[in-house]
């Protein structure tokens, strides 16, 4: 699964520390969110979302073979 | 448990610890003993230490919550758990055929019931879990 979070991250001028204390979680949780590494929760995923006043999808992008 | 309750704990593992090793090193118990001591001691010693870090290291505490908390971390543990055990089962199970093999009957078949107390485990924890599921 793809995501945006790095790219709107840079919109925003957040830092990973800065998003990674605002979702709640470790700055290495968002490295590895951003590598395509890790798959978050879908709780996660809607903080992230929520925080770039986005949807989940418009964040995360399915792709069919997932 | 709260952290003050775990403190307690650790205190209390951590003197226990240390008595045996004294007591190991009287020669009022054998190595076994001061040795099981030495290691509680150690590891007690170590969550004291990140107990009191924690009261009086607001950055540290945040960072230990975090850690504790976030779901990557959690995710990760568990698998480590999961592999751990799978990898245990495996060695264990080919441990006891060889320990057989050569003869080391009373071994090999200690070592075949702890295979199957773990699957047996297994099973029943995923029943249970699958209910509360």
């Amino acid at each position: 699964m793809n995501n945006r979070i790095a790219e709107l991250r840079d919109d925003h001028q957040l830092t990973q520390q800065m998003l990674a204390d605002e979702v709640g979680v470790s700055r290495q949780t968002i490295i590895s969110l951003e590598r395509g590494k890790y798959n978050p929760s879908i709780l996660l995923a809607h903080k992230i979302a929520a925080r770039f006043g986005l949807s989940i999808e418009d964040v995360f992008l399915f792709e069919e073979d997932e | 448990m709260t952290q003050s309750q775990k403190t307690l704990w650790y205190a209390v593992l951590f003197a226990v610890g240390v008595v045996l090793v004294v007591l190991g090193i009287l020669e009022y118990l054998g190595p076994y003993w001061s040795g099981l001591g030495g290691t509680l001691a150690g590891v007690a010693g170590i969550r004291l230490i990140q107990a009191w870090r924690y009261h009086n290291d607001p950055a540290y505490a945040k960072k230990l919550d975090t850690a504790h908390t976030d779901e990557r971390n959690v995710f990760v543990a568990n698998k480590a758990a999961d592999l751990t055990f799978r990898v245990s089962v495996l060695v264990l199970a080919v441990l006891s055929v060889v320990l057989r093999a050569l003869g080391h009957t009373d071994t090999a078949s200690t070592l075949a019931i702890v295979v199957g107390a773990q699957t047996l485990g297994y099973f029943v924890s995923y029943l249970a879990l699958s209910r509360k599921y």
